[in-house]
């Protein structure tokens, strides 16, 4: 503690004299199409610094840029644009027109929320939730729900819409990061400082491929920044993070080490009786670093690396508690991007290494396991514009994923990827973008797929668009189904999902915009473990209709600086097997879940308040009754204030998560913490500019 | 008139009386109330086992009792037993020992749970005042003082035990696997003095799991499995008398094997069937009992037998036959129904 205490200081010593931070301009540059425009140039004109989008678009400012910059969105193949950087247009959307089209003045502003394809909603943390938990945070996303082993320390995955998590592509900065052993990946892994947004895109998502059935979840990583980040709380909480920022020439840097410790120990009941939850005590440790390089004027390279290291007890079940059994694991992941820009489109190369371990120990059942995963990709992405009306946007990618079992066994496949997508626009009003996606591992998959979707425009005052949206999805077997010992089927076929999707977008008043999205999900040959003689093993035997609607509000009052947010979603969810339980609602697929929530920013004050619900689910099908997980009512609140100290900033925020004290479980037998509070302390290294 | 009154109300008092006892007399024996229970052992980690009981004359069902979704009586229902009027139910996954008054005619009374963190419990022997409760948290025996219901004293055996049965100041212990959890082939005599001393070590076949005493000959059922995971399914048979072994593997079949005794045969369960077990301890595979599949438990009070299916998924069945083979009656049940006892 006093080790990691003296880091900080020591780094806060050594680097005061640099750069800029903490209050963040964020939106998205698209094209005529509303289509995100990847590594444009975003230059400020006055402070001579300069920032990019990354590859769907989006960017994000940090305090260098100031109200009153001027900045300039640069792109080969479009018209540069010029915008005086005020209050009014952060969270922009920004539009550049093709130089091929007649120039016009259209800029238009929303909330970044409210992202420019149908198919895609994102969440950003602002300054003062930097360091919240990614399992609240992630709540304010429709339709996804969490499943956690408990607490800091319980592995935690993401499922949408009912789905499994085997079902929700998990992308890490762009990059996928699944763990090829069991097709899922554990957010847990992922430190709440590394994360500023989130981008939940629900369809039109076949050039991910494998295992993006039900969505694809994207973490984007934190935005240039300079600070130094302590925080403490109950159960043992302190965490700690730094950030650093650095300019030279056309090349910027960022950095990010941090730690965190909890010690767990929170209370749970089981049948009338209290206990404290032991062994549950989580330590990580990371580091992240990112350099983005304009190389030319046409070609920019980046660099992007991630490494976390995890420490955790597991606590296991609340009526069988183990107070002896580790996890070790650890996920390292580095990537190298080269892009270019030409007048007809852009393109990239991305090769992107990942490892991750996992070192687990129970002595109790003498049990201890290491696994090693191995991803290596290299993946080739090209858009072309034909014309001003047709755009082709092509995917290749090569794939070497291996998968090492207690340092004995070890297996392997390749995997590769191709797909074709065209985006035709034969009126302003219409959208037409179909898709091939083509993959195939010698001597185990093959699949094709294809999607085929139309967006229109009616330009009307209330109805923004409307999308209609087909795909046929699919998800291999991941190594576990397949080579688990015992059990492992290696005859396992190809999981198949048709999912249809209508979208649409209204702008009910100047400050309150609405999305419906209305979706039905027919899965088929999904694996499902089944008893043998002596061991369980995986069979394509599950079927299941999944159909629904999601509703979210976004309410943007800027006269009060103020932000609310509702989503709601309906699912009706149909276990298809002949049997019993034909019918019957799916394990863990909830029939409601809610969130609504408000951020007031009044000057240098933050107040924050989410409320989650989500409907009782079956963690079983038994009889007479079904094993069910209780509804949930969570409430999190958090209140900041910042500081201006020798014009530098300095934000607290105290917080407090599961006000309700609510005994609550994500996973049947592992409580969540009970209420929690903590206090952050943030200290920004450059002078505040600029009220939020 | 007052005393009059007076004479009334006493009169009127002691018929209420004694026309309330003549008819809690007569109905102190409920035609439903259970005789014979049953103990579903739930999915493992579902925390869904049930407890269900079953009318002396076979032809009601009732359950599950006093636990449901709401108030779930645990994680694993590992064995359950009657000792002088009271029902323990052995809990392996939730670590406790779930005790119920059946000493009432007509109900069945929650008494206590003894909660034992970490223990993994799996059966229960009696001794004259003591529990004997096999554990593999401690890799031993716990024993439980009946009136008080604490753990008096453990005792080692350096290895994972399963069945056990008291007999004569003696307590018989199947020893499944190692401290290591690689098979065992050990059945352990230990002596209950004021020092518990094992006093004797027999060579079974590998995984001794369930035993039967019959005279001075135990019958002891193994499982274990080779290296692609098949399950092994033997038998041993101990003589106790010259302290003799014999055993015998039948090979592979399903997880799950019981042996029984009723009209003076016995039959073992083996691969999902019932077959008649010769003296030589081999089966005879022509003398199937009955023709059932799936079969996940086998129990005889030796008069009836239970038999519980299962495919692993609630609901499940319990059979229930007579000596010559005739099904009783069959009823639905709980998740994995794995243990019986007679109240």
């Amino acid at each position: 503690m006093y080790y990691i205490t003296k880091i900080f200081l020591f780094i806060l010593l050594v680097i005061n004299f640099a750069f800029s931070l903490s209050n963040y301009n964020s939106g998205k540059v698209v094209d005529e199409n509303n289509d995100g425009i990847p590594v444009v140039y975003i230059h400020d004109l006055n402070k001579d610094i300069w920032n990019i989008t990354d590859s769907e678009g989006n960017y994000y400012l940090n305090s260098s840029f100031q109200n009153g910059d001027t900045l300039e969105f640069v792109h080969i193949g479009y018209h540069s644009k010029k915008v005086i950087l005020n209050d009014e247009n952060q969270r922009s959307i920004i539009s550049l027109t093709p130089k091929t089209l007649q120039l016009s003045e259209v800029t238009y502003t929303k909330n970044i929320d409210r992202a420019a394809n149908n198919n895609e909603v994102q969440i950003v943390k602002s300054e003062y939730s930097s360091n919240s938990e990614t399992k609240n945070f992630i709540r304010k996303l429709p339709g996804i729900t969490i499943k956690s082993y408990g607490g800091s320390a319980g592995i935690s995955s993401i499922s949408i819409d009912g789905g499994t998590s085997t079902h929700t592509k998990i992308l890490v900065n762009g990059f996928d990061l699944t763990n090829v052993q069991n097709g899922q990946m554990d957010i847990s892994q992922l430190p709440a400082s590394f994360i500023k947004s989130i981008h939940y895109i629900t369809y039109d998502i076949n050039k991910y491929g494998s295992g993006s059935i039900d969505g694809v979840v994207d973490f984007k990583p934190w935005t240039n920044s300079n600070s130094v980040t302590l925080s403490y709380g109950s159960f043992g909480h302190f965490s700690g993070n730094t950030k650093l920022n650095f300019y030279y020439k056309n090349t910027s840097a960022d950095i990010l080490i941090g730690y965190k410790k909890d010690e767990g120990n929170y209370s749970y009941s089981w049948k009338d009786n209290n206990y404290e939850r032991k062994n549950s005590d989580f330590e990580q440790k990371y580091f992240s670093g990112r350099v983005n390089a304009i190389l030319t004027k046409r070609v920019y390279g980046k660099i992007f690396l991630l490494r976390t290291e995890q420490n955790r007890g597991v606590a296991g079940q609340k009526w069988s508690p183990n107070l002896i059994a580790r996890r070790k694991d650890d996920l390292f992941t580095s990537a190298f991007t080269l892009g270019w820009n030409s007048k007809n489109g852009h393109g990239k190369f991305d090769l992107i290494y990942r490892n991750s371990d996992d070192d687990y120990s129970n002595p109790n059942i003498n049990v201890n396991s290491f696994f090693e995963n191995i991803t290596t990709e290299g993946k080739l992405d090209q858009n072309y514009n034909f014309t001003k009306k047709i755009k082709l946007l092509g995917n290749l990618s090569l794939r070497n994923e291996v998968l090492k079992m207690n340092k004995i066994n070890s297996h392997e496949r390749i995997l590769l990827k191709n797909t074709i997508s065209i985006l035709y626009k034969p009126m302003k009003i219409i959208k037409i973008k179909p898709t091939v996606n083509y993959e195939f591992s010698p001597d185990e998959f093959e699949k094709v797929s294809y999607s085929f979707g139309t967006t229109i425009f009616p330009k009307q005052k209330i109805l923004e668009s409307i999308s209609l949206h087909y795909a046929n999805l699919y998800r291999f077997p991941s190594f576990n189904d397949m080579y688990w010992e015992p059990g492992g089927n290696s005859e396992l076929r190809t999981e198949k999902t048709d999912v249809f999707n209508c979208s649409s977008k209204f702008k009910l008043s100047k400050f309150t915009e609405m999305d419906i999205n209305l979706f039905y999900k027919n899965s088929n040959d999904l694996i499902q473990w089944m008893p043998q003689q002596s061991y369980w093993q995986p069979e394509n035997i599950a079927k299941t209709i999944r159909y629904g609607y999601k509703i979210l509000f976004d309410w943007n009052y800027k006269p009060l600086n103020m932000i609310g947010k509702f989503h709601y979603e309906h699912l009706i969810s149909k276990n298809r097997v002949e049997g019993n339980y034909y019918n019957k609602s799916l394990r863990y697929a909830p029939k409601n879940i809610a969130s609504f929530n408000i951020q007031w920013q009044p000057e240098k004050a933050y107040v924050n308040l989410q409320i989650d619900y989500t409907d009782e689910q079956i963690s079983l099908y038994s009889y007479p009754n079904d094993v069910i997980l209780k509804p949930y009512l969570i409430i999190n609140s958090s209140f900041g204030y910042s500081l201006d100290i020798f014009k530098r900033s300095i934000i607290a925020v105290v917080s407090v998560e599961n006000i309700l004290n609510k005994e609550y479980e994500t996973i049947h037998g592992y409580p969540e913490p009970s209420r929690s509070y903590k206090l952050t302390l943030t200290y920004n290294f450059k002078k505040r500019s600029k009220k939020l | 008139m007052k005393k009059f009154s007076l004479f009334l109300i006493v009169v009127f008092s002691l018929m209420t009386l004694l026309f309330n006892g003549c008819t809690n007399s007569e109905e102190t024996k409920n035609d439903d109330s259970p005789e014979y229970f049953i103990l579903c052992e739930g999915n493992f980690q579902q925390s869904n086992a049930s407890l269900w009981g079953i009318n002396e004359d076979l032809d009601s069902l009732s359950g599950p009792i006093y636990w449901d979704s709401e108030n779930p009586l645990g994680d694993v229902g590992q064995s359950l037993a009657v000792k002088d009027g009271r029902l323990f139910i052995v809990m392996n996954n939730s670590h406790s020992l779930e005790i119920m008054d059946a000493s009432l005619d007509d109900s069945l009374v929650f008494e206590t749970s003894l909660e034992f963190a970490g223990l993994s419990p799996r059966y229960i022997a009696f001794g004259d005042n003591n529990a004997f409760v096999s554990a593999w948290g401690i890799n031993g025996i716990a024993v439980i003082d009946l009136q008080t219901y604490e753990i008096t004293d453990t005792i080692s055996v350096n290895g994972l035990p399963e069945d056990l049965i008291y007999k004569d100041g003696k307590l018989f212990v199947a020893l499944n696997m190692n401290s290591f959890w690689g098979a065992e082939n050990k059945v352990l005599e230990i002596s209950l003095n004021s020092t518990p001393t094992i006093t004797g070590t027999f060579e079974v076949v590998d995984g001794p799991e369930k035993l039967l005493l019959d005279g001075d000959d135990l019958f002891v059922t193994g499982i274990h499995y080779d290296a692609s995971w098949n399950s092994i399914v033997g038998i041993s048979k101990i003589n106790l008398a010259d302290k003799t072994v014999v055993n015998h593997e039948h090979g592979v079949g399903s997880s799950a094997s019981d042996i029984i005794k009723i009209d003076g045969n016995f039959y073992q369960s083996f691969n999902g069937k019932i077959f008649h077990l010769n003296t030589d301890l081999t089966l005879e595979s022509s003398n199937e009992f009955g023709d059932y599949s799936n079969i996940y438990s086998m129990w005889s009070d030796g008069e009836y037998v239970f038999i519980g299916q299962s495919d692993y998924i609630a609901p499940d069945t319990v059979v229930v036959i007579n000596s010559n083979g005739e099904m009783e009656n069959t009823f639905t049940v709980g998740a994995l129904p794995g243990a019986y006892c007679k109240k």
